[in-house]
């Protein structure tokens, strides 16, 4: 008797706890009705069911060094347009589209140890061991890197995509992407993705080219050979937004997050 | 004989009839992922008419995207919920406007991209329905890529209309909202919507130029 008292006081407890949730959630309503244009969404943006309000509160951004940012985006702009894209396309308007390929291919390639340790950081060995065949078929008869023989060939189970780094393992382990950061010349990051970037500043191959002037010129050179297919992007964002700053920061939050999700 | 046509009458009565009652019956029915597919339909047929598919058919492309959008969009819902909490606060007045301005930057930056469309094969994921909202999701296969499109929809007189696009995670409302905010944070409504012209006309000043 004694014992089915505790299994009845347990249920109670048990039931009670999701009516009483309820009845704090019920306090909340009028607040909710007041902010129902901002979310009243059922699903978050991948389709996820938003189950309570943190859920919401998880796309805060989170942004204290504004100045120094929209400083840094204003100079890096300037870059882009007067520098960068004009270089690219000089670049493009000399090189045909295949050769650019083939320098894609081989820059995509060599950073095969990046998305490795990306891979294994967050446990994907199925990926970690699909990147590492497609690195040693296209290193080889692929004539180092110049051709990529693994594109758009299906593996006979669905593999996800090796496309991993370090800072997106960060996310995996359950770690915010923090402060949102701009650096110079570099673009957009945040201060999780920029201590990834750290990392695989050692791990990436064209760093250990010596002297160093020639390790920053062939990564310079491999960004604005990516450039060429890339143009246009960023334009028809600046195009469409009404605070360029604000829509680049939101971009690159929610694409990261994206990233880390899958 | 004589009854027989009588018959053959009310057979035809009765098909102009179901023939007539069917699309808006069904416009009715559409689910969330119908509504979808028959936009994307629309969209591709307009873009495959040969006869706007000229140098100077430009505008006119861009003229139908535009009047077939409020059967499938509903801009006071997007705007509404790009500007969020402030919204409250905007006279009708002042709503309008800004939906009517928000609604011409949109035009000119996304119906342009569209224009790029390649007939990429679209693969309907799944759809999700909850009272009055409902979600669809796709992917659209490129050449060696896949990209993640998801609409949010939501449910006027029986009919589903879209209120968002998410491309890649990317959210078209609450990217503007984040713009939105700064601007509503350091300023007023009356300066967003100072903002929102400002653009449009630099684009469409753009537009002449390239013409």
């Amino acid at each position: 008797m004694r014992l089915n008292l505790g299994i009845i006081t347990l249920l109670m407890v048990l039931l009670a706890a999701p009516v009483a949730a309820m009845a704090q959630a019920g306090q909340t309503a009028p607040g909710m009705q007041l902010a129902q244009f901002e979310d009243d969404d059922i699903w978050d943006d991948s389709g996820k069911l938003i189950t309570d309000g943190l859920d919401r509160q998880a796309v805060e951004v989170s942004d204290p060094f504004e100045g120094w940012n929209r400083f840094w985006f204003e100079v890096n702009d300037a870059l882009y347009f007067g520098v960068f894209k004009p270089l690219a396309q000089g670049y493009e308007f000399i090189i045909p589209e295949r050769p650019r390929g083939w320098v894609r291919n081989f820059f995509d390639n060599l950073m095969y140890p990046v998305r490795l340790v990306g891979c294994l950081l967050q446990g994907k060995f199925e990926s970690a061991g699909m990147e590492t065949s497609k690195f040693l078929i296209n290193s080889t008869i692929g004539l180092a890197g110049f051709a990529d023989l693994t594109e758009g060939r299906k593996t006979v189970r669905p593999i996800p995509t090796g496309d991993e780094d370090i800072g997106q393992a960060f996310g995996a382990w359950g770690m915010g992407p923090g402060p949102y950061l701009v650096w110079p010349v570099l673009g957009p990051s945040s201060a999780r993705d920029t201590v990834g970037k750290v990392g695989e500043y050692f791990i990436t191959p064209t760093t250990y080219i010596h002297p160093w002037y020639w390790s920053v010129a062939t990564k310079s050179y491999a960004r604005i050979n990516a450039l060429t297919f890339e143009i246009g992007r960023y334009e028809s964002l600046m195009d469409s937004s009404v605070d360029p700053y604000a829509a680049v920061r939101d971009a690159y939050l929610k694409l990261r997050a994206k990233k880390v999700s899958e | 004989m004589k009854k027989n046509s009588h018959a053959q009458c009310v057979v035809a009565a009765l098909v102009l009839s179901a023939v007539l009652l069917l699309p808006s019956l069904a416009a009715a029915d559409m689910t969330p992922t119908e509504t979808i597919k028959e936009a994307i339909g629309k969209i591709i047929s307009i873009l495959k008419d040969p006869s706007v598919n000229t140098e100077d058919g430009k505008d006119r492309i861009i003229h139908r995207l535009s009047d077939m959008a409020d059967d499938y969009f509903d801009f006071e819902q997007l705007t509404m919920r790009a500007v969020g909490r402030p919204w409250l606060k905007m006279s009708a007045e002042g709503q309008k406007q800004l939906v009517t301005s928000f609604r011409r930057l949109l035009e000119l930056t996304y119906l342009k991209q569209i224009r790029q469309y390649h007939d990429e094969k679209v693969v309907y994921k799944r759809e999700m329905v909850k009272g009055s909202k409902a979600m669809v999701l796709t992917d659209i296969m490129a050449k060696d890529k896949v990209f993640s499109v998801n609409y949010k929809l939501v449910k006027i007189d029986g009919r589903w209309y879209v209120y968002d696009i998410i491309g890649e995670g990317i959210s078209l409302v609450k990217n503007y909202r984040s713009q939105f905010n700064e601007i509503l944070h350091d300023s007023s409504v009356d300066e967003l919507l100072t903002r929102i012209k400002k653009r449009v006309a630099a684009l469409e000043a753009a537009e002449k130029k390239s013409q």
